[in-house]
């Protein structure tokens, strides 16, 4: 029988998640047309649905914490001899841990825009309504079907431990701040049907909110940033995105926020494409909720299948169900009466919005349609299918293509009705020494490859033209550095594309069976395989194999390489030795070892790995100055 | 019930020795092949990558039939009819697939074809 | 009017996705269809494991009479478990399994068999593992039931006795 303590602590957390549930109960009351005008005490409410979030959330660590296995959950996923970090982190590293985090940052996200939010009575209750409506399901569905607070029927001294794949700072917090920025996309879609419920989707709703957008983004982007920078140094396979379904599944939201974060401008500024803005917004968070679902029904085959329960999966299908059926009919009845029409050019800012989306969202199609199709045929047709990186690069090529074109001129043409020749004028000189450099460039390193040139060259182009207005733009004053979030967040991306590409181009790796004092030779670099070591860790053991880089017989650099043996669960790992180098990273992985004298090992040299990841550091750089900049107006 | 015992044969041929020491000696054909064959004993890996025993063999025996003159074409084609098409990293243009590979050029005529649309009726406000 | 259906497309798709998810969802895509089901046996000759024996060739297959063909290998713990089944199987009425040794030690697998008795009609080595792959096996232990040449079910992993009970003698039966 669990112990007392632990009783009472499964029933006041418990008690706290019913407490929310109450409250947004009774937030709900906006929807109701007497209550909708009504200027109560929403800040004090929207603060007890946090706090009673926030103290289940403080139990349930408090319970992976000090190893308390009365709880099962604890008792599933973690062990005495687990590191305090990886105690906590275990919290959040399963279904129901994840979940009650949801339900938090959903409720955090409420709590903030009730007390900053300068918008229209009206339309603040309603999204109040409509955040504690999500709040009501998902607590619904935590109580109902995924309470991390069941207690153990026996006792236990020792748990089941944790996958010590999961056992790393970096994927400590990936889940969080993926999380702030899947669920700050219901704050967008509350904001999208309290503004339909109210006729209100106008300008004052576009520029309130929009911050919300660019905060969920930059989480977003951070998210999966993250995510891709520890499968980099972690698995071992020298690449950062594998197109694995649950992947996609974080970079399908991101395509659709970042369109919607282009379509709102034009909301803002020209009071224009009000249902595309809505549906942006619907979209994004039902990618969101999809993600969710694929990721926790098992449906997909992926190294991040938490449970594969259909009963979980039928539960939130039917809950994505009733959300997006709810939105979708409520924007079938009146999308057309938000649609205010306005006019503008063949050639301007707008209709480049409106190439911006429609390339990112043929993007989004794409990876839908790529992840979802082995399940279509397995259900059509009963037979596999795989569909792997080369579908998604093919097809999504030629549109990063025009993507970086219409990225370099879009912002120097004008609202309503731009002028081609004007924005020549503009963009002259950057192209000029674009096209110098990517000649230049070709012709120190010998490429000789007309698409290589191009690339170089539209790439080259974005970077510098983006830099270019960006620094124009500092030197005069504070009301036109708005723009200075977006240039460095272009001239990102311009560099993320150019990165990616000569990483995927100039990546070079060779296997090797090293015997001690051999010497592996790739790409000009020698390393001496030198010995082997057997090192005790916290909680595990490890052969260790220690290689050195030598240049003109010294030793530059040492690599060490592991295979780690737990023994909680019983399950061997193989740890990557990186050298982070200015231009070029070396990564050094073994095998599990085959002889007793003899190790297989990779090296691999992946150039312009820190362009990859400052591009994307600038990309979200980029969004915080935006919303930093916002903030102060 | 099936996927735990998956479990159990691959980490078991983990750690097996047979002693594969032809790695380093590939050619680029054979590697980019390697490539294009995924690895069926494990998560969304390509034998290229993984070190499995079955990836192994596999390896083994695509180096056999690129010695004796196979084709890309033939060596894919007598995976696909053993393993079935998921062995494939890339799927091929059949009738299974016509729509993976079309429905995307679609999309993008119909988007274009939305675009023109708003333009149009746009500037005949403007009118 | 034309404008106004267009505001009900987002409804319809999501209609739609979602069923398809439901019935993903009630899918049990675990099950790999093999494509050698329905297929002939493929050729092949093997060395027997017992020094009294023919070799086990794929010729052997072709008879009015199921057979089973189980894939093993002294090394893998799974086929010990399931060993006991293939035993129980091997003394039933006119049902014959051969096996296919696997990427083993002739005399490792001839222990294993000494140790935990002989359900085997006859074994073929295949220490390489070619024969397993033109069989497409991805481990060990999978069966096969072959009927007149032709691969009828193919099994991943080990025989349980509840599967033996619920899929294997029913599909013998209706062979017979």
């Amino acid at each position: 029988m669990a112990g007392t303590m632990s009783e009472i602590l499964s029933f006041v957390a418990t008690f706290f998640l019913i407490i929310c549930f109450s409250v947004s109960l009774f937030q709900m009351r906006y929807f109701i047309r007497k209550y909708e005008g009504i200027n109560g005490n929403h800040v004090l409410l929207s603060t007890i649905q946090f706090t009673s979030c926030l103290f289940a959330f403080l139990i349930l660590i408090y319970a992976f914490l000090t190893s308390n296995f009365d709880f099962q959950l604890v008792y599933s996923n973690s062990h005495t001899d687990k590191p305090l970090l990886y105690k906590l982190s275990g919290t959040w590293g399963n279904h129901e841990g994840s979940l009650l985090m949801w339900i938090l940052i959903l409720t955090i996200f409420n709590f903030f825009y009730s007390i900053k939010s300068s918008s229209d009575i009206k339309l603040r209750n309603k999204i109040i309504a409509n955040q504690s409506l999500l709040i009501l399901g998902f607590v619904s569905f935590c109580l109902l079907m995924s309470s991390p607070f069941i207690l153990m029927k026996g006792n236990f001294s020792q748990g089941l431990g944790l996958n010590p794949i999961l056992q790393d700072p970096l994927l400590a917090i990936h889940p969080p701040i993926l999380y702030f920025g899947y669920v700050g996309f219901s704050l967008v879609f509350s904001f999208a049907i309290a503004g339909m419920l109210n006729n209100q989707v106008n300008k004052e709703w576009a520029s309130a909110l929009k911050p919300w957008i660019l905060i969920a983004w930059v989480f977003l982007t951070l998210g999966i940033a993250l995510g891709s920078f520890w499968a980099y140094y972690e698995l071992g396979w020298g690449g950062f995105w594998f197109w694995d379904p649950v992947e996609n599944a974080s970079l399908m939201p991101w395509l659709s926020a970042t369109a919607l974060l282009h379509c709102i401008m034009v909301l803002e500024k020209r009071n224009m494409f009000q249902s595309w803005t809505i549906l942006l917004s619907i979209l994004t968070f039902s990618l969101s909720l999809v993600g969710t679902f694929l990721v926790r029904s098992g449906i997909l085959n992926s190294v991040h299948t938490f449970a594969s329960d259909p009963g979980r999966g039928l539960f939130i299908l039917l809950f994505l169900a009733i959300v997006l059926l709810f939105s979708f009919g409520l924007f079938a009845s009146k999308g057309s009466s938000l649609e205010k029409s306005n006019s503008f050019a063949a050639v301007s800012r707008e209709s480049g919005i409106l190439v911006n989306n429609w390339l990112l969202l043929t993007i989004l199609f794409i990876v839908f349609l790529g992840t979802i199709y082995p399940l279509f045929i397995d259900l059509i047709f009963e037979k596999s299918l795989t569909v792997g990186p080369q579908y998604y690069v093919v097809t999504i090529a030629p549109i990063v293509f025009l993507l970086l074109i219409f990225m370099t001129i879009t912002p120097f043409i004008s609202w309503a009705k731009g002028s081609i020749s004007q924005t020549i004028i503009k963009i002259k000189y950057s192209s000029i020494l674009s096209l110098t450099l990517a000649f230049a460039i070709s012709l120190y390193f010998d490429l000789f490859s007309i698409t290589q040139i191009i690339i170089l060259f539209l790439s080259f182009s974005l970077i510098i033209t983006s830099l270019f207005s960006g620094i124009q733009v500092s030197k005069s004053n504070i009301i036109v550095k708005s723009i200075l979030g977006k240039t460095l967040s272009h001239a990102g991306f311009g560099l993320f594309i150019l990165s990616v590409i000569a990483n995927a181009t100039y990546s070079e790796e060779k296997i090797y069976d090293a015997k001690i004092k051999d010497i592996l030779e790739i790409n000009g670099h020698k390393f001496v395989f030198e010995k082997i070591n057997h090192v005790e860790g916290e909680n595990y053991n490890s052969i260790q194999a220690v290689f050195n880089l030598q240049e003109d017989n010294k030793v530059v650099e040492q690599f060490m390489p592991e295979i780690r043996f737990y023994n909680d669960p019983p399950t061997a790992t193989s740890e990557t030795s990186i050298l982070y180098g200015l231009f070029s990273d070396i990564y050094i992985v073994m095998n599990v070892p085959q002889y007793q004298d003899s190790i297989s090992v990779r090296i691999h040299v992946k150039p312009f790995m820190n362009f990859i990841w400052l591009s994307v550091f600038m990309i979200i750089i980029g969004g915080v100055l935006s919303i930093i900049y916002r903030i102060k107006n | 019930m099936r996927k735990i015992s998956l479990n159990i044969i691959f980490i078991l041929l983990i750690f097996q020795n047979f002693g594969y020491s032809l790695a380093s000696t590939d050619s680029k054909r054979e590697q980019n092949l390697f490539k294009e064959i995924r690895c069926l004993v494990c998560q969304s890996q390509t034998i290229h990558e993984s070190n499995s025993e079955l990836a192994e063999d596999i390896k083994l025996l695509i180096r056999e039939k690129v010695s004796a003159g196979k084709t890309d074409h033939e060596i894919k084609q007598f995976l696909v009819e053993k393993y079935g098409e998921w062995i494939l990293m890339t799927p091929r243009f059949n009738q299974h697939t016509y729509l993976l590979w079309i429905a995307p050029l679609i999309i993008f005529i119909i988007g274009f074809w939305f675009i023109l649309n708003k333009v149009s009726s746009s500037k005949q406000k403007e009118d | 009017m034309k404008n106004k259906i267009i505001y009900y497309l987002p409804i319809f798709l999501t209609l739609f996705i979602c069923v398809f998810f439901f019935f993903s969802l009630s899918n049990d895509t675990s099950k790999l269809s093999s494509p050698i089901v329905g297929k002939e046996v493929p050729k092949f000759s093997l060395i027997s494991l017992f020094q009294n024996k023919d070799n086990f060739n794929s010729s052997d297959l072709y008879s009015k009479n199921p057979k089973i063909v189980n894939i093993f290998a002294s090394w893998c713990i799974p086929c010990r478990a399931e060993h006991d089944v293939l035993m129980l199987l091997s003394k039933l009425e006119g049902i014959e399994i051969y096996g296919i040794n696997y990427q083993d030690d002739p005399m490792e697998a001839k222990s294993f068999i000494n140790m935990l008795g002989n359900p085997y009609t006859n074994v073929g080595v295949d220490e390489k593992g070619r024969t397993g792959i033109d069989w497409g096996v991805y481990g060990v232990p999978e069966s096969f039931i072959v009927h007149n040449g032709k691969v009828v079910y193919k099994h991943i992993g080990p025989i349980h006795i509840s599967e033996l009970d619920e899929i294997i003698l029913p599909i013998l039966k209706d062979l017979k």
